[in-house]
């Protein structure tokens, strides 16, 4: 069994530590102690947690990828510290951990790390997220922008960072009166006409399915490239806090050459 | 059954359309505060939105209505109405109608929470009017048509449960004016309905008598005026409330 102190830095004070509590049963980690501090920039939250070591890289990458997550530091838990809870002076998506079970990071949490940390596209995703909430619903042309702006290897975390911001306000505005519902509903009461905000959109069983995306471009691809829109999804179903964490698939990509790009819900 | 010399009523087309009216506005109030109970972060928040809503439908949505409608009912005879039972009709509607919406805004929303919560609220829509019925006090007698009864009971049910399901269930106008229509439905359905299934004979009492201690048409109007009134501003101030509400969501 592992024990690690996660130390954690986000802009959400609200709904952050069942968030991240989700993320760790999800891993099979249990939370042996938390701290939190109040900073201007956000929430600084040390959590001590306990599990598997093998399911400790998993755990890493989705705290690190984890839309509420600005940057995550990881290390051995020393029990005998007694120093105060301080901000990390670089956060990084892992530090020195025992040899034995020395994760290497993958390359989204380090990109969503630098996004994070006050980076150049940080900048940029916050001065044009106050634009999106004006223009809302046309905003695709300010978020291409960004997307194009951004450097390749940290555009996905990136947009699907700015797209769970983009779907958390969308949700607190307009859906989050109403009933708790199960998964299924939401996607079709909550998502579904989320989405259709923006794009029109298709229900498929439990699938969404739009061809209309504007990300999909006139470039072909091996790989998915809707990420703004996986993000709006997780983020308008992940901010009722009631659901687990929902991560979105894309299983299908007109960049790929499919008919249309399709996106798949799982808790 | 016969009843060749049941007292008529006939209803002033006006004031039906007002009772129709104000049972809306008060659904309209009463859902709205309804479905934020889930999202209620405290306690306190949680028990003073169950609270205002069911004080809302029952007594706004429903004994309102139920009383705009009697005074649209002209009959021949005079009416008033005992005091206690009218008030014991508003405690049946409100505490039936705060336990249906209680159990549709606990928990995650299923089938079996809306169909219980819909019978709850059914059964404070038909509760509230037999009472307030048997409060009638004048020189007859009333006598129902089980059958029909039964039916405006259905009525009820039904339409509560369907209006439960859009409010809790759907998001945007068509929660907000749906769901308030429909229960407008189920309150004017049931009473109408009830009212329909509902004989009067004469029995010759002296009218002085029969009416004696009960709250004539002008006090019981002043009350109805005076809940529809606070019924309306409530309903204006929590739209400018949530419409700044939603203006303040930061991204």
């Amino acid at each position: 069994m592992a024990e690690v102190e996660l130390k954690i830095v986000s802009d959400h004070r609200d709904g952050l530590l069942i968030a991240l509590g989700e993320v760790l049963v999800a891993n099979r980690f249990l939370l042996l102690r938390h701290r939190r501090m109040n900073t201007d920039a956000g929430v600084l939250m040390s959590l001590v947690v306990q599990g598997p070591e093998a399911n400790l890289l998993s755990l890493e990458e989705q705290l690190g990828t984890h839309w509420m997550v600005k940057s995550l530091e990881a290390g051995p838990y020393d029990p005998n510290a007694t120093a105060p809870l301080t901000p990390p002076p670089a956060p990084v998506a892992s530090a020195s951990l025992p040899p034995a079970s020395a994760p290497s990071v993958p390359a989204q949490t380090q990109a969503v790390a630098s996004a994070g940390n006050g980076g150049a596209d940080k900048k940029r995703i916050e001065a044009l997220l106050p634009q999106v909430a004006r223009d809302y619903p046309q905003i695709f042309g300010a978020v291409m922008g960004l997307e194009r702006n951004m450097e390749p290897t940290q555009r996905e975390a990136s947009m699907r960072y700015v797209g769970a911001r983009v779907g958390a306000w969308v949700y607190k505005r307009d859906f989050a009166l109403g009933a708790r519902l199960p998964l299924s509903d939401s996607i079709k009461h909550i998502a579904l006409p989320a989405m259709r905000q923006l794009l029109p959109t298709e229900l498929e069983g439990e699938t969404l399915s739009t061809g209309s995306s504007p990300f999909c471009g006139m470039e072909r691809s091996t790989a998915p490239q809707c990420h703004f829109l996986r993000g709006f999804l997780e983020g308008s179903l992940n901010e009722c806090g009631y659901l687990g964490m929902v991560r979105v698939s894309e299983v299908a990509c007109r960049a790929n050459g499919s008919d249309s790009c399709k996106f798949v819900f799982h808790v | 059954m016969p009843h060749d010399h049941a007292v008529q009523c006939i209803h002033d087309p006006v004031l039906v359309a007002l009772s129709f009216l104000v049972s809306v506005l008060g659904s309209f109030t009463a859902l709205q505060m309804a479905i934020s109970i889930p999202a209620a972060r405290t306690s306190a928040q949680r028990w003073q939105a169950l609270l205002a809503a069911g004080a809302a439908m029952g007594g706004g949505a429903i004994w309102a209505m139920h009383f705009i409608a009697m005074l649209a009912c002209r009959m021949e005879i005079p009416v008033a109405y005992d005091p206690g039972l009218t008030v014991l009709s508003a405690v049946f509607g409100i505490g039936a109608c705060t336990i249906g919406l209680a159990i549709a805004g606990t928990g995650v929303f299923s089938w079996s929470k809306l169909v219980l919560a819909g019978t709850f609220m059914g059964l404070g829509v038909a509760g509230m009017h037999y009472t307030g019925m048997a409060a009638m006090r004048m020189p007859a007698t009333t006598m129902y048509d089980t059958n029909i009864v039964a039916v405006s009971v259905l009525i009820a049910v039904v339409a509560s449960t369907v209006a439960l399901w859009l409010a809790f269930n759907l998001r945007g106008w068509a929660q907000m004016l749906g769901s308030a229509l429909v229960m407008g439905v189920a309150v004017c359905g049931m009473h109408y309905t009830g009212m329909y299934a509902a004989h009067f004979m004469p029995t010759g009492e002296d009218a002085a008598v029969a009416t004696a201690g009960g709250l004539v048409g002008e006090y019981l109007g002043m009350g109805v005026f005076a809940v529809s009134t606070l019924l309306l501003t409530t309903m204006l101030v929590m739209t400018m409330l949530r419409r700044q509400r939603r203006a303040a969501v930061t991204i």
